[in-house]
């Protein structure tokens, strides 16, 4: 799914960490989140275009953190 | 399910398509011979049937005078019946046959059909195309609205296609000698599309939902 130059953002997805801290697996994530593993899969590796608020709710709820460390702003150039 | 009506579809359209070609394609090969196109009569007063006299001999009979062909049609009387009961054979729709035609009269005359069996083949591809993205769970993929629009176009054509006969009906009635103001007939006037063009519409209003659908679908591609 490659996005339009015209689309493009600079937010980063940092799942990848909070998963390893937490000694988590994605699939167990996407288990307790309700979402299917594609679907995080898409988010964890910075391809998501869109965040649903339940999602995002959900994600901080199991992973016991704010939405500002699941997601920042990457600098711009 | 939905496959078996996108193949359904497809095979008749197929055979539609076929069978209308080759009629025309048939039509065609039998010119000079009997043409039959369709006719209305403008003037009943000069008419007369044709028919044989208990003796065997050929005979014509004048229509019934003016205040009987006055109901649209020509009065039949039936033998045997009480109170006065009457056929009305009508006359907006006769069939005028005409030996020596042309092949432009005859690919005319039959020309509706095959045009109408293309477009049927033509629409079953696009409608197959669009069941199958639907089956596949993305109705509002790119192309869609498109392919709407194209069936739109073919129902239109479908329907336009019905002028053809009236061609070949004046270029019948030209050859012999019947298309002035003063002939008794005319070429019969094509049936007015206008179930064809309701469903137009509405197919154009169903393309432009597609549209703005697709468009939607691709503002929550990759909403997680």
């Amino acid at each position: 799914m490659t996005l339009e130059p015209a689309q493009e953002h600079r937010i980063v997805c940092h799942l990848d960490r909070l998963l390893a801290d937490r000694e988590m697996t994605l699939a167990e994530l996407a288990l307790r989140v309700g979402v299917t593993v594609v679907n995080l899969s898409v988010l964890k590796n910075d391809r998501a275009r869109a965040v649903r608020f339940s999602t995002l709710t959900s994600i901080c709820e199991v992973l016991g953190c704010q939405p500002g460390d699941v997601l920042s702003l990457r600098p711009g150039r | 399910m939905i496959r078996i009506l996108g193949r359904f579809l497809l095979f008749l359209g197929v055979v539609a398509a076929i069978a209308g070609v080759a009629y025309a394609i048939n039509g065609a090969t039998q010119a000079r011979a009997y043409v039959e196109v369709a006719v209305q009569v403008r003037d009943g007063g000069d008419l007369e049937v044709a028919g044989t006299s208990p003796d065997g001999t050929e005979t014509t009979v004048s229509v019934l005078p003016e205040p009987e062909f006055d109901r649209g049609g020509i009065s039949l009387s039936i033998p045997g019946a009480t109170r006065g009961g009457s056929l009305l054979a009508p006359t907006d729709s006769l069939e005028l046959s005409s030996f020596g035609s042309t092949v432009p009269e005859q690919l005319l005359g039959r020309g509706h059909l095959a045009v109408r069996g293309l477009c049927l083949l033509a629409g079953a591809l696009l409608i197959r195309r669009l069941l199958e993205s639907i089956n596949e769970g993305k109705p509002f993929q790119r192309g869609n609205a498109a392919r709407i629009a194209g069936i739109t176009a073919l129902v239109v054509t479908g329907a336009l296609a019905g002028l053809l006969p009236v061609l070949a009906s004046n270029l019948v009635l030209d050859r012999i000698g019947l298309n002035g103001v003063d002939s008794p007939v005319l070429a019969a006037a094509a049936d007015a599309p206008f179930s064809s063009l309701m469903i137009a519409a509405l197919l154009l209003a169903l393309a432009e939902a597609f549209r703005r659908g697709t468009d939607m679908a691709q503002d929550v591609e990759g909403l997680v």
